[in-house]
């Protein structure tokens, strides 16, 4: 047991430590000198010679790029991620005050998501090749072909403008969340509800949901607790990858919401070429990322009792 | 008298994609059961039992009754709705199915498994959603009122140490617990019948006698009514009152169980009664059925069986039949009363003259030329065979396995197998067997003994741990490893051609893969092909047929077929009769003899059915926990066993023997629990724990495998009694001392 967990923290340390490599990598690539652009911004004016050397010095451009990724990696183990070059704010406390903006938004599209396809799901399956699976279909379908702007713009558009009933941007309050958590979730939600529908068809077919109903259970637990448990196995991973892709579109959806949070932090960085910033957030959604597959797989063990527990000589051959 | 089930003139059809017929499944079913009855209900797949027995329970889907009543206890169910439904599924009529390893929710402990079925017993009509949910999610079965009755119920079907199991998964079972678990939770609901879908077919012998024996004294008991479903007329004898044959959706015959065995009246009964291979010499051919196996897809009006039957008249394809009485309680669907009084042999020896090759054919097959001419061929082989027990140790053998061990990785752990600190779970345990040409050697034992792995091990899908496998005096290693001509001396057929044939490719593609890969050129593989299917009785049509499109026996001729495509000089058979309907059985275990004959091949057979083994095999070797325990002659080991294991084996066969084991020591009972985990083997004699007649002795000592009796040429044991097992026995057959091939094989 004791080994498990060990191994698993082993994995995270090694995809953590990739990541951060590649981040750091990728950014120091990038072309165009983030000296010049920074003080040109803060001068209005081309900086000197002499300015832009005094700022590489500073910041430590000078030294080779392997002891500036290891200062830097030593530093981010710290919990130090640098200063924002051009906040003149450490970038710890930048991620500190956008994170809970965009984790509540990611969550909020989560669960908007697991409301609405999980139930769909099972009622398209149960309802097979109905006017009701049809329907659910078709939204799906739709779901999954809106781009996340768009969406944002419209429920914007009636909402917002039209009725009125929710602000137009910002955050805070939980009316706040509630388009964006709508737009983002959509996508999502569109892309579990057809994944559950098929797990429950296939778990459907199972002997045991036969033998269930032969027991004389209701048909209403036949399919709650007899097939949809069986069948939220699979859509569990999707799950969790599907977390991941929601902290990207979370980038999006706060810009168009102009929601301070991770994304707008984010590209407001990339444009100003402000690098800590960038790696910083990179290397926390990366972090957000490895951690829910984690739980994932600990959802698993919980889900299906054949993962892990038991085991040893009992599959006989 | 009231029956207390009564299924009259039922009709189920299958919905089917729109325009097409819809598939006839049950078509006028009539029969009845009284309390505290068993009726073995028998027919081969597509007989309509199945689909009969959860009609009952109105779980018929995809069908659909369409006509006829099932009436219980004066109600009746066709009609009834769902809370009547749930009222009698949940107290009166409960039903086990066939593979426990698919009947049985995979996320919900046994215990909770149980437990449902005595809350829904309890109250059918409310079942709180809520309640039953959270119940679920709890990997404890926290009731203590609730945990006493499971913990009785799973003591009463034979569970042993029920207080430790309760919260253990299905997963953690073996598939007779798994099957027993199913039938606590049946009797959890007390109720008044019990329909049991072949609740054996899944398992082993020795299982199997276990859990019929359980039913039996279930029964008794309690009075309860059984409806036990089977495709084995044999198995369900012993323990029914009366028999319902059933063929193609109609019952062709039934009656008092002892009546309908003696007498079997039906052509169809007669055939499934002798196409058995424990009912047949060892050696000779298997009758068989003629004609296609029954899809639904019959004419109207006449006898189902018609097309199968060597004495349908003109008049059996079109008008109904008349059901006969043949005796009290015993009718039979046959108006011609030459084929009802005909003997059994008399049914056998009415060959058809139409040829075998069609004998699986679906209702689109053609003539064909080509397997005309070898079954011809085939048909007039009937003669006896000539054991090869005259000098076993003449020829040099093919394969030889030299003290072969293999081991499994407990866990598949990264960091296990770095730091090497992983359980090795031994399958095959220092085994040391020789195979002839010409020879078989049947391999038998329970499942998870390691026969299947010894298998293959000599058809180098795995490598040994220590020891070695020779192939023609060179020792080989796995099949990347082999030489081409090493990998063409063996052929292997698996158990499922379901899935060892690939959908995707057509029969021929399928057969041509292994010349292919052996760069035979375009032309010579399509002759190849060609001449295979025609090896093994499949028109050359099949060639472009897919295996979806085939029957169960038809795919396991292909994937003969295709083990034979190199010619190989060693058939490796793992079960490969094990998922077949008893008369397709007896007509691949016909082809299986002619091949061998016809091409000299030495063949390995796995099996555990040990009828088929003593019909096919010159030598059985036995195993055990990945031991042989047991080797010798098929003839002398299997009626004079020298180790009470293979006693025991031979005691759990189902149906009547003319020669019942004539040890003393054969105990069904002994082997109802599961055998040892094989990580932790037990000290001494590895059998001591289950074994009816071990000593003191037996937990200290380890018996070698040592030949017994007759200096280095008799059987060879691993019994530290055995030569007292074989005094015991009947006189021993005079020729022993031409027995067994002795120092090469340990
Ligand atoms: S003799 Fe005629 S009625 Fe009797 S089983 Fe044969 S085909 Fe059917
Ligand atoms: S050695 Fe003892 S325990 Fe083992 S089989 Fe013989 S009698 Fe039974």
């Amino acid at each position: 047991m004791i080994r498990a967990l060990l191994a698993r923290l082993g994995s995270l340390a090694a995809v953590m430590a990739t990541v951060s490599f590649v981040t750091f990598g990728f950014v120091s690539l990038t072309p165009g000198d983030p000296a010049h652009t920074i003080l040109r911004e803060q001068r209005q004016s081309p900086p000197s010679e002499r300015e832009v050397a005094a700022f590489r010095a500073e910041h430590g451009f000078d030294e080779p790029f392997v002891v500036r990724y290891f200062s830097w990696l030593g530093d981010a183990v710290r919990g130090d991620l640098g200063t924002s070059y051009y906040q003149s704010e450490p970038v710890t406390s930048l991620l500190v005050e956008h994170l809970p903006n965009t984790l509540e938004l990611a969550l909020a599209a989560t669960a908007v998501a697991l409301v609405v396809a999980v139930p769909l799901g099972v009622v398209s399956a149960v309802h097979h090749e109905t006017w009701i699976d049809r329907t659910g279909q078709i939204a799906a379908l739709v779901g999954v072909s809106m781009p996340n702007f768009w969406l944002g713009y419209l429920l914007i558009l009636v909402c917002s403008l039209r009725l009125g009933v929710t602000p137009v941007s910002g955050a805070g309050t939980l009316s706040h969340l509630v388009l964006p958590a709508i737009t983002l979730g959509t996508g999502m939600a569109a892309v579990i509800t057809r994944l559950v529908r098929t797990s429950m068809l296939e778990v459907l077919e199972a002997e045991y949901v036969t033998a269930a109903r032969s027991k004389g259970v209701r048909e209403r637990l036949v399919v709650y607790k007899h097939a949809l448990r069986n069948a939220l196995v699979p859509v569990v991973t999707i799950v969790g990858l599907q977390f991941g892709f929601v902290l990207n579109g979370a980038v999006v959806v706060e810009v168009v919401f102009q929601r301070p949070g991770l994304g707008t932090l984010l590209v407001d960085a990339i444009f100003a070429r402000d690098y800590p910033i960038v790696q910083g957030v990179v290397l926390v959604t990366a972090f957000a990322f490895v951690v829910t597959n984690q739980l994932v797989d600990l959802a698993y063990v919980a889900l299906d009792p054949r993962i892990e527990r038991g085991g040893g000589g009992d599959d006989r051959r | 008298m009231n029956a207390l089930l009564e299924i009259d003139d039922l009709h189920v059809r299958f919905r089917s994609r729109a325009g097409s017929e819809p598939v006839r499944a049950v078509d006028g079913a009539s029969f009845r059961i009284e309390p505290g009855e068993i009726v073995g209900l028998v027919g081969e797949s597509g007989s309509g039992k199945s689909v009969t027995a959860r009609s009952i329970v109105r779980l018929e889907e995809p069908g659909e009754i369409v006509d006829g009543n099932i009436r219980f206890d004066g109600r009746e169910l066709t009609t009834a709705d769902d809370r009547t439904l749930r009222r009698l599924r949940g107290r009166e009529l409960a039903t086990v199915f066939q593979d426990p390893s698919t009947s049985l929710n995979p996320v919900y402990t046994v215990g909770e498994q149980i437990a449902e079925a005595l809350r829904v017993r309890s109250d059918p009509d409310r079942q709180p959603f809520f309640r039953e949910l959270i119940l679920g999610a709890s990997s404890r079965l926290r009731s203590r009122a609730l945990r006493s009755d499971v913990l009785d119920l799973m003591e009463t079907v034979g569970i042993p140490r029920p207080a430790e199991r309760i919260d253990d998964y299905p997963h953690q079972f073996s598939g007779g617990m798994r099957q027993r678990v199913m039938l606590a939770i049946a009797l959890a609901r007390r109720p008044s019948v019990l329909i049991a879908d072949e609740p054996t077919t899944a398992l082993d012998t020795t299982t199997q006698a276990a859990i019929l024996e359980r039913l039996a004294a279930l029964n008794e008991e309690r009075e309860m009514s059984v409806l036990l479903i089977s495709h084995d007329l044999d198995v369900v004898a012993e323990l029914c009152d009366r028999l319902v044959v059933m063929y193609d959706g109609t019952v062709v015959e039934r009656g008092p169980v002892d009546d309908l065995r003696s007498n079997p009246a039906h052509p169809y009964t007669k055939a499934l009664l002798g196409c058995l291979p424990r009912r047949s010499k060892p050696g000779t051919r298997l009758p068989t059925i003629d004609g296609s196996p029954s899809d639904g897809s019959r004419p109207q009006n006449g006898c189902a069986f018609a097309d199968r039957c060597s004495f349908a008249r003109e008049d059996c394809y079109s008008t109904a039949q008349p059901t006969v009485s043949v005796g009290e309680d015993h009718t039979v669907a046959c108006g011609v009363p030459d084929a009802r009084e005909s003997t059994l042999e008399g049914a056998a020896a009415n060959p058809n003259p139409e040829p075998e090759s069609t004998s699986e054919a679906t209702g689109t097959a053609t003539t064909a030329d080509t397997a005309l001419a070898v079954d011809g061929g085939a048909d007039a082989r009937t003669g006896e065979r000539v054991r090869r027990d005259d000098d076993p140790t003449a020829g040099t053998p093919i394969v030889e396995l030299e003290a072969v061990e293999k081991s499994f990785r407990g866990s598949d752990a990264l960091l296990d197998r770095l730091f090497g600190t992983d359980e090795r779970v031994p399958a095959v345990d220092g085994v040391s067997l020789a195979l002839r040409p010409g020879e078989t050697v049947g391999l038998v034992g329970e499942s998870g003994c390691g026969k299947s792995t010894l298998a293959r091990l000599i058809a180098g899908l795995e490598e040994p741990t220590v020891g070695a496998v020779r192939l023609r005096g060179t020792a080989v290693g796995g099949v990347d490893a082999r030489t081409d001509d090493q990998r063409a001396e063996i052929g292997v057929v698996f158990q499922h051609p379901g899935t060892s044939l690939d959908p995707k490719r057509t029969v021929g593609e399928s057969i041509a893969e292994p010349l292919i890969e052996a760069g035979w050129a375009a032309t010579r593989r399509e002759d190849r092909v060609a001449e295979l299917l025609s090896l093994v009785d499949l028109p050359l049509e099949y060639a472009d047929r897919f295996p979806r499109q085939l029957s169960g026996g038809q795919r396991q001729r292909v994937a003969i077929a295709r083990a034979l495509a190199l010619e190989p000089s060693v058939l490796v058979l793992d079960e490969p009769t094990a998922a077949l309907d008893v008369s397709t059985q007896a007509t691949i275990l016909n082809l299986l003899a002619d091949l061998r004959d016809e091409l000299g091949l030495a063949c390995l057979f796995v099996s555990h059915d040990l009828d088929v083994v003593r019909h096919v095999a010159d030598r059985v070797a036995v195993m055990y926990l990945g031991r042989l325990v047991e080797v010798g002659r098929t003839e002398r080991t299997l009626s004079n066993p020298t180790h009470p294991y293979t006693a025991t084996l031979l005691a759990s066969l189902p149906g009547d023997r003319d020669d019942p084991v004539p040890t003393a020591v054969a105990d069904r009972d002994a082997l109802a629990g599961d055998p040892p985990s094989p990580t932790d083997p037990p000290a001494g004699c590895a059998f001591h724990p289950r074994c009816p007649v071990a000593t003191e002795e037996c937990r200290r000592r380890e018996p070698p495998l040592e030949s017994v009796g007759d200096g280095t040429l008799g059987p060879r044991s691993r019994c530290l009694y055995a030569p007292e097992w074989i005094e015991a026995g009947a006189d021993p057959p005079s020729d022993v001392d031409a027995s067994d091939p002795g120092p090469d094989d340990e």
